[in-house]
C-alpha cells in the first residue's frame, strides 16, 4: 500500500528561484490497484515517485510505502518497491544475467534461489535467446524485458513506474501493459505516471491529476467523467488542467 | 553500512571496467608498453644517435695551417675529425660555425711552430683559439676532440724539451688528480631510476583511475542506470565506497604495472640509463625499495581516486566530467614531477605537501636512502588527505542534487 499525506518538494534553482515541483499532494493505493498519474510535463510526477522511491527526501508531509515511512526507513522501502522509468538504463558491458543477479544480491536474495528467480523470469518473460548477451547489443524491446525483470527481481509488494513505455513502440508498450496487469491480479500496489491516455484508460483503477506540483482532481476514472462531464479521458485531462483544482475532491 | 553490499557492488563494477577498452589500455596497456618504449625507445635512439655522432666525420677548419705543418698532420690522423686547412678569413670562419657547416675551428698564431721550437723562447706561452658552439652536443664532441689531439701535441713538445733540459716530469706536474667514481652501479641506475620512476608512477596511476572514475559516475548517469542502483537497498555509502574502491584498484593496477614495467626495461640493460646496453649500470631490484613504493601509492590511488570521484559525480556527461577532470590531471604533473627536480631534498615540512612528498621519498628510496621519520610523515600525512578526500566524495554523493540528471 501507498499512503500519501501533504507530501512537498521545492528545489531551488538560480533562474527560477523556489520551483515547488510537489505542493502538498495526498492520495492512497491500495494493493491490487493501480493508480495513474497524469500531468503535463513539469507537473511533478517524477518528483511524486523519486520521493516515493527516497532517491529524493520530502520536504515535508508524510509517504508510507509497503509499511515504511520514506523519510524514516528509506532502505526498507527500497527492499520493498519495483521502481521502473522510461529512461532507465542498463549496464552495457554486462548481460541480462549479471545485471538480474547483481541486483538480486544486492536485495539479499540468497544465492540458489536467485539462480532459480532468474531463470524463473527468463522464461516468464521468453528471455532465453538473449539473456546472456551483452545488452548493448540488445534492441530496445529485449532491453525493456531485462529491465522489468530487474524491477521484479526480488518481487516487491510495490511497484512504482515513471512513464515506463517512453520510447517505446506498440508492441513493446504493450508488454508493458500485460505486466502491470499481471502485476495487479497478482495483488501488487502499483503507481504509474504516464501521457498516453489510452494507457491510463486501459489500466488505471484511480487516476490523479497533477499540475504545477497539486493534485488537481483524483477518483476513479467514472468518478472524474461524471464531475468534469466528459466522454473520454482526454477531454476529463484537458478541461482539469484549465480549471482551478477542485475543492471537493482534494483529499 | 553493510560490508558486503559494497563488496557486491565492488565486484560488479571491476568486472564492468574490465571490459571497457579504455580501462584496458590505459590501465594495462599504457604502462606495460608505453613505458618500456619509453626507456628503451628513447634511450636507444639516444644513445644510437649519440654514437653516430661520434663515429660521424665533423668538419673542423683550420685557419693558419701554414704556421704549424705538425700540428696539421697530428690533426688530420685523429679519428672523427676532418680538417679543412684553408679558410680565407675569422669573418668566414665564423660564419660558416654559425650555419653549422662546421663543427669547431682551431685558429693558430702566425709562426706558431717556429715559436715553439726555437731554441730559446723569447714570448709567453702561445694562444690556439678553439671555436665551437656549446649549445650543439656535436659541436661539443668534436671540440673534446680537438683538444684533446692539441693537450697531446702540447705533451709531445713538452716531453721533448725535458728530455733536451735532462730534467723530470714531475718538476711540472707535481702531482697528478685521479679520479674515482665511488657511486656503486646501482646507486647511479637508482638515481636515473629514481628521478623518472615517481614521475611515471604517479601519473599512470592518475591516468588509470581517470577512466573509471568518470564511467562510475558521470557514465552512469548519462546512460540512466544510476537511478536504478539508487532505488536499490545499497545506501548511498556503500554505494560510493563500492565505485572508490574499483577505482582506486584500477590506479593500484597500473601503479605496479609501471613499477614491474620499468624495472624489467632497466634490467634488461638496454635504455637510456644503460648507455645502450651496457652492463655497468644494471639496476638491482631492491625489495625495501619496491615495498616501500608499493606502501606509499596506495594512499595517492586513494587520493586520486576519491578527488576524481567526486569531481566526476557532478557531471551530466561522460565528456562533461572528462572536461572537468582535465585541469586535475595537469594540476598533478606538477607535484609529480618534483622528483626531476635535482637537488630538491624533502624535509619536514615537505612531508606535508601531498604528492610531492610521496614523489621525493620514492626517488630517494630507489638511491637508498631511507629517513624513517619523513617515510612515516609522508605515509601519514598522505592517509590524512586521502581520508579526507573520500569524505569529500562520500559527502558529494550525499547531495540529491547531484545525481539525478535534470
Ligand atoms: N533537479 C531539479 N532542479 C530544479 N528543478 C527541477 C529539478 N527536477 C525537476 N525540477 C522542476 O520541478 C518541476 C517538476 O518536475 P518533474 O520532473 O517532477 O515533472 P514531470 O511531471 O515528471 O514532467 P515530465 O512529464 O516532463 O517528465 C519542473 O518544473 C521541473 O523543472
Ligand atoms: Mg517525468
Amino acid at each position: 500500500m501507498i499512503q500519501v499525506q501533504d507530501l512537498c518538494k521545492s528545489y531551488h534553482d538560480k533562474k527560477r528561484g523556489t520551483v515547488n515541483a510537489v505542493d502538498r499532494i495526498s492520495f492512497v493505493c491500495q494493493p491490487g490497484e493501480i493508480y495513474g498519474l497524469l500531468g503535463p510535463n513539469g507537473a511533478g510526477k517524477t518528483t511524486t515517485l523519486r520521493l516515493l522511491s527516497t532517491v529524493l527526501t520530502p520536504d515535508s508531509g508524510m509517504a508510507i510505502v509497503a509499511g515504511h515511512d520514506v523519510a524514516r526507513q528509506p532502505s526498507l522501502v527500497r527492499a520493498n518497491i519495483g521502481f521502473l522509468s522510461g529512461d532507465t538504463g542498463l549496464y552495457r558491458r554486462l548481460t541480462g544475467r549479471e545485471i538480474l543477479r547483481y541486483f538480486g544480491s544486492l536485495y539479499g536474495i540468497e544465492k540458489g534461489l536467485l539462480n532459480r528467480r532468474v531463470q524463473e523470469l527468463s522464461n516468464i518473460l521468453s528471455m532465453e535467446d538473449f539473456i546472456d548477451a551483452r545488452t548493448d547489443k540488445l534492441s530496445t524491446g529485449q532491453k525493456q524485458r531485462i529491465s522489468i525483470a530487474r524491477t521484479v527481481v526480488h518481487d516487491p509488494p510495490v511497484l512504482i513506474l515513471d512513464e515506463p513505455t517512453a520510447g517505446l513502440d506498440i508492441i513493446a508498450s504493450r508488454a508493458i501493459m500485460e505486466f502491470i496487469l499481471q502485476a495487479r491480479s497478482t495483488g501488487k500496489t502499483i503507481i504509474f505516471s504516464t501521457h498516453v491516455m489510452s494507457e491510463a484508460e486501459r489500466l488505471c483503477d484511480q487516476i490523479g491529476i497533477i499540475h504545477q506540483g497539486r493534485m488537481w482532481a483524483h477518483g476513479t476514472q467514472a468518478d472524474l467523467r461524471r464531475l468534469y462531464q466528459c466522454d473520454d479521458l482526454e477531454s476529463v485531462f484537458v478541461r482539469a488542467v484549465n480549471l482551478e483544482p477542485l475543492p471537493s475532491l482534494r483529499v | 553500512m553493510k560490508f558486503v553490499n559494497v563488496w557486491i557492488i565492488f565486484r560488479k563494477e571491476f568486472l564492468d571496467i574490465l571490459r571497457d577498452r579504455r580501462t584496458i589500455v590505459s590501465m594495462i596497456l599504457l604502462p606495460v608498453l608505453f613505458i618500456p618504449l619509453l626507456t628503451v625507445g628513447i634511450g636507444g635512439l639516444f644513445s644510437s644517435q649519440m654514437d653516430k655522432m661520434k663515429e660521424r666525420n665533423s668538419p673542423v677548419v683550420m685557419l693558419g695551417s701554414k704556421w704549424a705543418p705538425e700540428l696539421l698532420a697530428s690533426l688530420q690522423k685523429t679519428p672523427g675529425l676532418q680538417i679543412i686547412p684553408e679558410v680565407p678569413d675569422t669573418a668566414t670562419v665564423l660564419a660558416m660555425l654559425h650555419d653549422q657547416t662546421i663543427r669547431a675551428a682551431v685558429i693558430v698564431p702566425e709562426k706558431f711552430e717556429e715559436i715553439i721550437q726555437a731554441p730559446i723562447r723569447m714570448v709567453d706561452s702561445l694562444k690556439i683559439r678553439l671555436l665551437y658552439d656549446d649549445a650543439s652536443v656535436e659541436s661539443g664532441l668534436v671540440m673534446g676532440k680537438v683538444r684533446d689531439a692539441l693537450n697531446e701535441y702540447q705533451k709531445v713538445i713538452v716531453e721533448h724539451e725535458l728530455q733536451r733540459r735532462q730534467l723530470h716530469r714531475s718538476v711540472i706536474e707535481p702531482f697528478q688528480v685521479v679520479k674515482e667514481n665511488r657511486a656503486s652501479p646501482q646507486k647511479m641506475a637508482g638515481a636515473a631510476l629514481g628521478m623518472f620512476l615517481p614521475y611515471l608512477i604517479i601519473l599512470m596511476i592518475m591516468a588509470s583511475s581517470q577512466y573509471p572514475a568518470i564511467d562510475l559516475t558521470a557514465g552512469e548517469k548519462e546512460r540512466g542506470t544510476m537511478e536504478t542502483l539508487l532505488v536499490s537497498p545499497a545506501s548511498r555509502l556503500e554505494i560510493v565506497l563500492g565505485k572508490f574502491l574499483t577505482t582506486m584498484l584500477a590506479g593500484l593496477i597500473s601503479g605496479c604495472l609501471s613499477m614491474a614495467s620499468m624495472l624489467v626495461s632497466m634490467t634488461t640493460g638496454v635504455s637510456m640509463f644503460g648507455n645502450g646496453g651496457g652492463g655497468e649500470m644494471m639496476f638491482q631490484m631492491n625489495p625495501l625499495a619496491l615495498g616501500l613504493v608499493a606502501l606509499l601509492i596506495l594512499p595517492v590511488a586513494a587520493l586520486f581516486a576519491s578527488a576524481l570521484i567526486a569531481i566526476a559525480v557532478n557531471a551530466r556527461s561522460y565528456k562533461e566530467a572528462q572536461s572537468y577532470v582535465y585541469p586535475l590531471m595537469l594540476l598533478i604533473i606538477v607535484p609529480a614531477l618534483t622528483s626531476m627536480v635535482p637537488g630538491l631534498e624533502i624535509d619536514a615540512r615537505m612531508a606535508f605537501i601531498p604528492v610531492v612528498n610521496v614523489s621525493l621519498i620514492i626517488r630517494n628510496a630507489f638511491m637508498g636512502q631511507y629517513d624513517p621519520l619523513l617515510i612515516a610523515l609522508t605515509f601519514m600525512s598522505s592517509l590524512i588527505y586521502a581520508a579526507f578526500a573520500i569524505f569529500v566524495a562520500v559527502r558529494v554523493f550525499q547531495k540529491e542534487s547531484v545525481l539525478l540528471k535534470t
